[in-house]
Order: structure tokens, then sequence, then C-alpha cells
């Protein structure tokens, strides 16, 4: 019944699926594999799995998340199964995506740029696990429910961590506003 | 600087890191605007992931779907050639690469034999269906060319003359949030006199189901309508406070074929409202700032494009069928046309202050007038931009704004439907009349989706959040 009226609505409902879940599954499958390739080709048959799956528009929200994510698991197993290569994300290599120099952006610079120095050595400095909740946050643009299974945490610890992260910033920012912006260093506490 | 320690907290710590969340102190935005610089990289990164993913997704959904492109319209083919014809040029395929991203030739598709069969299956059957969808839909909008009376209303928006004005109470309005323009249908192609829809869907929306929102933020706005007098609407339209999210019973979408955008909602039993009936009916309001809309960059200058929606996906990215959809022009437009538009967005910093300056352009230059004759032959917009003695109705100041915007590489469209009304505060409902009956413009901004704008002058301009 699903095949016979496939129709735009359909599509939509795919779109918006992609939309809700996609960012979330590729962070987690790109985190476990370290390929950008091998995540994308992961996460793609993870959706066309859905296409096939009969009924699958019928389910309810939370039953098609949690079967988007079991086979997306089981797809991850396989792909470690036939590559036979487990390798871990290296996580050190996200520090040196940032932007190092203000002058890569234009935005920048209405942005006080010691503070942000600050900040940049900050993140760098930061453990793994906080730079990494940071970067599924604030480049992922994933919210704390989306990240706890990207971390295998749990929604409250994922909280715990953000909030916990953010505030150590906030003292950076904090005491550059307080002290005059010339006091360097003062805040990059870890 | 007061310390807001309290604002928070772990069980705020979403909202308080929203991009645009824009009620911190000043120090602690900026920390969140910085963080949000420090991570673009990856951002972008991510973004031409999905991008690719998504491409060859729906390539495969459009092989499985093989008829949608023999079906199409004669009407539509010229989307393709001119609408495209500057941001949009690039995509014009969905598996093709991304501006921007790396080199990625259309990706073979993955070999699934099992669904080969499948596929076969649901072809002849699903061929059937859409030659069904086309002969209904040609037989309405043959059997309705001009929706009636109202020149607003129907399966096309025709420019001509005035409206008839019609002093009819139509619909009783009772809203969660008052002061709604009602839309009835909006409308993607002009070819020089009318706005029409080339490539059309349908859908069911059983009355349990809801549509998905197109753009956020948005909140629901709840609407019980009554239906006073159904003056001319031939259609059994259902009208919203904006995309209708559900109705409480079984209806129709009516879906832009390439884009998956929600045109019209029609009523299921077939039958022309009446009397007495009545439904309620939930639509997405956007709840974008002004602020929010600023900081979206022209498709042209967005940096990789990805699937339409919106949604949680970072708020500058395009889909590439809405841009051709969307920013689709009648051939040979008189040049006139974008010289004046790129002459009244000049200073402008951002698409959205170039929009609001077409905007209050026409609004400040333009005079409201319902008596008007457009001669013959005349492409609308150039003649009510420079021949039309500066006079025009709604329609007229719909088209010209969505035209100009379009010529600026603005995604736009026209909607018709009804303005608010007026309120009656001892009922407090909204009466709605014939004369109601109105036409406004529509900007699609990334990540936002539709946003309303009234180039009419007289009419209130819509108010946002600041």
């Amino acid at each position: 019944m699903q095949h016979k009226d496939r129709t735009l609505l359909e599509d939509a409902f795919y779109a918006g699926l992609y939309q809700r879940h996609a960012p979330g599954l590729f962070a987690f499958v790109y985190r476990q594999t370290a390929s950008r390739e091998d995540a994308e080709d992961i996460v793609l048959d993870v959706f066309l799995t859905a296409l096939q799956q009969q009924g699958f528009t019928t389910f309810d929200e939370q039953k098609q998340v949690a079967w988007l994510w079991t086979i997306t698991r089981n797809k991850v197993v396989d792909h470690f199964r036939r590559s036979a290569r487990q390798q871990h994300v290296p996580i050190d290599r996200l520090a040196d995506t940032l932007y190092e120099d203000d002058e890569l952006s234009p935005e920048r610079k209405h942005l006080k740029r010691e503070e942000s120095a600050h900040l940049h050595r900050a993140l760098k400095a930061l453990p793994v696990e906080q730079q990494e909740v940071l970067q599924l946050r604030f480049g992922y643009g994933l919210r704390c429910t989306e990240i706890a299974p990207v971390l295998d945490k749990s929604e409250g610890a994922v909280r715990m961590l953000l909030y916990r992260t953010i505030q150590t910033l906030r003292q950076i920012y904090a005491s550059a506003g307080k002290e005059g912006r010339t006091n360097q260093g003062k805040g990059e506490k870890r | 600087m007061k310390e807001p320690e309290q604002n928070f907290s772990p069980e705020s710590i979403d909202q308080l890191t929203e991009r645009f969340f824009g009620q911190l102190p000043a120090q602690e935005s900026r920390l969140i605007a910085d963080l949000y610089q420090a991570y673009t990289p990856d951002a972008e990164e991510h973004g031409r992931s999905l991008q690719r993913i998504w491409s060859r997704f729906a390539q495969v959904q459009e092989q499985q779907m093989p008829f949608l492109e023999g079906q199409r319209e004669p009407g539509s083919t010229h989307l393709s050639s001119k609408g495209t014809r500057d941001v949009s040029a690039p995509t014009s395929h969905p598996g093709a690469p991304v501006p921007g991203s790396f080199q990625q030739p259309p990706q073979p598709l993955p070999r699934r034999p099992r669904r080969s069969l499948w596929r076969r299956l649901s072809g002849g059957v699903a061929v059937a269906v859409v030659l069904l969808i086309v002969l209904i839909w040609v037989l309405l909008t043959q059997a309705f060319p001009k929706g009636g009376t109202q020149t607003t209303l129907g399966a096309s928006l025709t420019l001509d003359g005035g409206p008839h004005p019609d002093q009819h109470i139509v619909f009783l309005v009772k809203s969660s949030e008052g002061g709604q323009y009602l839309a009835t249908i909006s409308f993607e192609t002009y070819d020089g006199h009318s706005w029409s829809n080339t490539a059309v869907s349908r859908s069911q929306l059983p009355a349990t189901k809801r549509t998905i929102s197109e753009g956020s933020p948005v909140h629901l706005v709840t609407q019980q309508i009554t239906v006073v007098n159904s003056s001319g609407e031939q259609q059994p339209y259902i009208i919203g406070a904006g995309q209708i999210a559900d109705v409480d019973q079984p209806t129709t979408l009516l879906l832009d074929k390439t884009t998956g955008s929600l045109l019209a909602v029609l009523r299921n039993n077939g039958q022309p409202l009446a009397t007495g009936d009545h439904y309620t009916v939930q639509s997405y309001v956007s709840s974008a700032a002004i602020t929010m809309l600023q900081s979206i960059p022209l498709p042209a200058d967005a940096p990789t494009l990805l699937p339409s929606y919106g949604g949680p996906l970072p708020p500058t990215y395009y889909n590439p069928a809405t841009l051709r959809a969307y920013l689709q022009l009648p051939k040979n437009l008189d040049p006139r046309v974008l010289a004046k538009a790129e002459q009244v967005m000049a200073g402008a910093k951002n698409m959205y202050d170039m929009v609001e300056y077409l905007e209050s352009y026409l609004r400040n230059n333009f005079t409201y007038d319902s008596n008007i004759n457009l001669p013959v032959g005349q492409e609308a917009v150039s003649w009510f931009l420079f021949n039309g003695a500066n006079r025009g109705f709604c329609n007229y100041f719909a088209t010209a704004m969505a035209v100009m915007a379009r010529e600026l590489g603005i995604p736009a469209r026209v909607v018709v439907g009804y303005t608010s009304g007026t309120f009656d505060a001892k009922a407090q409902t909204w009466v709605v009349h014939g004369s109601d009956a109105h036409a406004w413009t529509q900007i699609y901004f990334a990540g936002y989706g539709w946003i309303n704008f009234e180039p009419s002058p007289s009419f209130a301009l819509f108010t946002r959040p600041l």
C-alpha cells in the first residue's frame, strides 16, 4: 500500500526525516569510522534502507528514530567487519580545523580579537571530550538529545558536560571583560 | 556587568547555546557567537557531507519515480532554462557537484537488486496514479478557470482589472493569535500576466497527521473557521494562518512537485464549502526575528546548498529545487525591471534589507487603486512599474515585489487569501468579508522558510519580533 501511492508527500517525509536525523547519524558514523567517505556511504545506505522498509512512514516518530539508530549501528558494525580496520576518530585533529586567523572570516572583525584569541587557545587546551561536545553542538548544530547517542552518553550527562564546558569558557570571557583586555592568559584555565 | 549565573543551567543549555538566542548578556552572546564562528569549518564540512548524501539519496528516489519527469506539464519546462540563469545553474541536477564542495562526480548508485523488481511493479501503478492526478487537476482547472468572481482565488491568478468588491461575510475566525492573514494558495510560476503552479502533486492528509514545517522557528496558530458565505470560491480551500500543519478532517494537499512545498489544502469530500461548515486548522507561523532574517545570505552568497525545509540545518543553505522553482522569470522580461530593482536595493546590507527596500519602494511610490486596465499583451510588472501611472491593486504590488526580488536572485512567490478582517471584540471573532480577499508576497529565507511581506500601501506591515 505504501508503494502504490508514493507521492511527493512521501518525498517531503524523507526530506524532513533526513533533515532531523541525518546530522546526528552522520556525526555518529563519522566519529566511528573516521572516514568522511565511508560515513557518507553508510548514512546513505541507512536512508535507502528506510526507503525500502515497508510501512516505515507509518511508524511513529519514536519508532522511526529507534529504527534509524539501530540500522545505523548495524551498518557501522558491518562496515568494520568488511573493512577489518577499526579506527577511532582522530579527535586531536579537531582543534586544527578551527579558524586560526581572524582574517579568514570577515564577520570576526566586530568581535573582540583578544577574547577570541583566548578562546582559541582555550579550546585547544580543553579535554577531548569537551572539544567533542563543542564540535557537535556548535559545528554540527546538534542538541543535547541528539548528541547523547553520538557520544554514547545519557542526555543528562551531555547537558552537564556541555554546561561545564561553557562555564569554563565563560570565565575566560568574564575575566577578559573585567580586567581589561590586556590581561592575557588569565582566563585560560584548564 | 551582572553575572547571570542562574541563566546557565544544564537544563536550558540547548536554548542558551542556540545560534540566535539573543537574550543573553553581551558577553555571553559573544562567547556563543565566537564558538559558532570557531566551528564554522566543521559546520561547512558537515553540511557538504549531508548535501552529498542527500543528492545521492534524491537520485535514487528520482529513479524510483521516473514517471515524474515525463508527466510534467509543458508550462514548467522553461523553469529550467530561464529560471536557473544565475544562482542555481550549477546545481540543476540533484546529483551535480555542490559549488564549493569537493569535486564529486555524480555517484554511481549503490546496486540494490532487490529494489528493481519492486520498482517495476510500483512503477506501473504509480504511472496510473499520476495520470489520474493530472487528469483530475486538468479537469478542476478547466472547470474553474478563474475561481469565480474574485480575481484572487482559483487555480491561477491573472493580472487584469480590479476585484469586484463583495461585502458579504465569508468567514468567521476564532484565532489563538489575532490578526493573521489567511492564506488560500501560493503560486510559483509567473508568465508575464498570470501566476500558476506548473507541477502540482496531490497527497492525502488524514486528520491525524501533520505536515512538516518548511522553516523554523515557527509556532502553531490554531483557528476555528466558520464558513458564512462561500463567495465565489469554487474549490474547497482550507484557509490557514501560514503553512497548514493539520486540519480536524481529512484533506488533500496540493504540493509543488519539485520542491515539496505546500501550496494549498483542499477539503476532501469534494463539496464546495458551504454556509455553516466549520473546521479547526493549525498552521505554522514563523517566529523569526528581523535580526535572524538579516543574518541569512542571498542564495548566491550561501556557502553550499542543502535540501529544503530549513529545520535544524545551519540556516544559510538553500535547496536547489527551491531556487529553480522560485527564481523563475518570464522570458524577455523588460530589463528596466532589473535595473529598477538594483537601484531600489542599493545600500542594503543583507537580503532581508534588500527585500524591505523593495517593499517600502512599492508602498511609498505607488497608489492603491483597484480600477486598473492592463493593456492587452503587456507584461504586468513592467507596465505597473513604468507605464501604469503608479497605480495598481494588491495583485500588482505582490507580483511586482516577487518579480523584482527574483530579478535580484531572491526566491519569492505570491500568495492569495484574505487579510485578517475586522475584529469583533464582543464575539472575540475575526470577521472576514469578500472584500478582504488579498494577495501578498512571500520571500524564502534559508532555514526560516517562507516569510510574509506586504508591498501594498494602506495595508499594515507584518509585525515581527525585532
